[in-house]
């Protein structure tokens, strides 16, 4: 489905890049995880980085990654106004207390992200982040500027 | 004793033969859904549900804690509809929340036997960034958990 032109997000990270080939794979939107193909793309971190709304929206729920670890966390956003029709899931950050039925702004901070070398030695530490439009998966970097 | 084997095997070949193994995809369509189930799905709403159909077993997941209908699975097979608690109720209401990453990530294979009745039930899911399975066996009106799989895998 083509994207409309005019819809651009933020960068969730400040001047954060896409996360580069390490033992754990890469993290563009397609990359190869095993018989799938990666849902969004990772922005690179570390420990306490400032995360960013990525749009304006609402904040609707603390997400959880994992079934069975529930140490590692994100939010689910839904685009309002100018992002009608986003919806945007980022893991690995701890969110801002009381962020939950929130009002956000692009580049607002909304927490800070987690690290995930305990749980995979060697990766490089990252969020990452899955948009839909209108129930669709989109490739992020198309909606990001300037983000490599 | 040899003679014992041989009927012991035969015996497991019988019943193997009679069990049957069907997929139960995701279904938007409640029309499709027993007359129970649709009166179920009704009573409770459609965003409270999440229904699996293959065509002979319907499976109804009820999520919603304040409706009138207890939460949990409904299953409707030749027996008739019974209803069950969560076989996992913390993974259950995380599945429910996160959604499954396409519809054909999660689905039931249903066992049932010779007389259409659900045995046991295996439910495959891919969730975010967790992929695995459970198998459940329905014994004195519960489900049970005989065996469970989830791998965590990195974005």
């Amino acid at each position: 489905m083509a994207i409309p032109n005019k819809i651009v997000i933020s960068n969730p990270v400040l001047n954060g890049t896409i996360r580069k080939n390490d033992k754990w794979g890469q993290g563009h939107f397609g990359a190869p995880r095993g018989s799938r193909k990666h849902n969004g793309i990772d922005i690179t971190t570390q420990l306490g980085t400032p995360i960013l709304s990525p749009i304006e929206g609402k904040v609707i729920r603390v997400a959880y990654p994992y079934a069975s670890d529930m140490s590692f966390t994100g939010l689910l956003i839904k685009g309002t106004g100018a992002h009608q029709g986003l919806e945007v899931k980022i893991f690995y950050m701890k969110p801002t207390s009381n962020i939950v039925n929130k009002a956000v702004k692009p580049g607002q901070q909304i927490g800070t992200s987690q690290s995930l070398l305990n749980k995979y030695p060697g990766i490089t530490n990252h969020i990452h982040i899955e948009i839909k439009l209108n129930g669709i998966k989109q490739n992020p970097k198309s909606l990001i500027k300037n983000i490599f | 004793m040899k003679i014992l084997n041989i009927l012991l095997f035969q015996l497991f070949i019988l019943s193997a033969c009679n069990a049957n193994s069907i997929d139960a995809f995701k279904s938007n369509n409640i029309n499709n859904a027993p007359e129970s189930l649709t009166k179920q799905i009704l009573s409770v709403g459609e965003k409270c549900v999440t229904l699996y159909q293959s065509k002979e077993v319907s499976i109804l997941e009820q999520h919603c804690s304040e409706k009138s209908i207890r939460q949990g699975i409904y299953i409707a097979d030749t027996l008739g509809t019974r209803s069950f608690n969560w076989y996992d109720a913390p993974f259950n209401n995380w599945a429910w929340n996160e959604g499954c990453n396409s519809e054909k990530d999660c689905y039931y294979k249903i066992i049932t036997n010779s007389k259409g009745e659900v045995t046991n039930l295996e439910y495959y899911f891919f969730i975010n960034l967790s992929e695995g399975y459970f198998k459940i066996k329905i014994k004195d009106n519960q489900l049970i958990i005989s065996e469970k799989k989830i791998v965590d895998h990195p974005s």
